[in-house]
């Protein structure tokens, strides 16, 4: 199996697991109070599905390789902040996404 | 023990980013960071070394479900001191702030990489090496706009 699928798809849910942390870990959680327990419980299982992707895309691919993509993570969490958090993002993390970026498609290109 | 906060000026947020305070050296923050990356990292190496070792005949014979176990402990060790690294870093950045620390945390990145190379043998060509050090930089840049109180 190609790696990239593993481990895109922990990186992705890696995101939606903090995403969810942020929303139920607010005063006054996205939907109401009652609605804490789902936006933990979603963090609780995006993570550990993540976790379980990472290692079985660990298990046939360098560490070298697969850790370093990894942080293609900060790349989707800083876009779900802007569009779903709101958050406002300054030029200088704009602009250390884009050099990100650039790093993980170096490493992805050099497998 | 006299401690870090101790020796602080109360409410002095950026003083406890003073470099060479008279804290016991253990204490200070950049080195509680600073474990708990290279904890991390070992961490990562270790789950690594135990996916190794599940790699092998995965038959149906009592050698193969001896290995299996081994694996699948060194796997839970492996996540346990990664783990224990994150205690380390809730101990750092309760006595600096994150912005000031994260970039040692970027460095994990060399040091899961360095480990690759130096105890899987693995071949790391120079743009992939490139790519890592990038990273390591654009973490770091990422976390120095923390200074600017983005919240």
């Amino acid at each position: 199996m190609n790696p990239l699928l593993p481990l895109s798809g922990g990186v992705v849910l890696n995101s939606v697991a903090q995403i969810s942390l942020r929303y139920g870990a607010s005063r006054d959680p996205k939907g109401g109070t009652v609605s804490r327990s789902f936006w933990i419980g979603l963090w609780a299982i995006c993570f550990a599905l993540a976790t379980l992707l990472w290692l079985i895309a660990l298990r046939n691919t360098a560490i070298s390789y697969a850790y370093p993509l990894l942080g293609a993570g900060y790349i989707l969490v800083t876009l779900l902040a802007k569009w779903l958090l709101r958050e406002k993002i300054s030029a200088l993390r704009w602009l250390s996404i884009v050099v990100i970026t650039a790093g993980v498609l170096m490493v992805g290109a050099n497998q | 023990m006299k401690t870090m906060e101790d020796s602080m000026p109360a409410g002095g947020q950026a003083a406890t980013r003073v470099i060479g305070s008279s804290a016991a050296g253990w204490m200070r923050p950049e080195v509680l960071a600073a474990i708990s990356v290279a904890f991390g990292a070992i961490g990562q190496l270790i789950v690594k070394a135990s996916l190794l070792v599940s790699n092998g005949d995965l038959g149906n014979s009592a050698v193969s479900r001896g290995l299996l176990l081994r694996a699948f402990i060194g796997i839970l060790f492996g996540l346990t001191v990664y783990a224990a690294g994150t205690l380390f870093w809730v101990r750092a950045v309760a006595r600096a702030s994150i912005s000031y620390l994260y970039p040692i945390s970027a460095c994990s990145y060399i040091l899961v990489a360095m480990g690759g190379r130096f105890l899987f043998k693995e071949d790391i060509q120079p743009g992939r090496w490139a790519g890592i050090a990038v990273i390591t930089v654009g973490v770091a840049l990422l976390s120095i706009t923390n200074l600017r109180g983005t919240e």
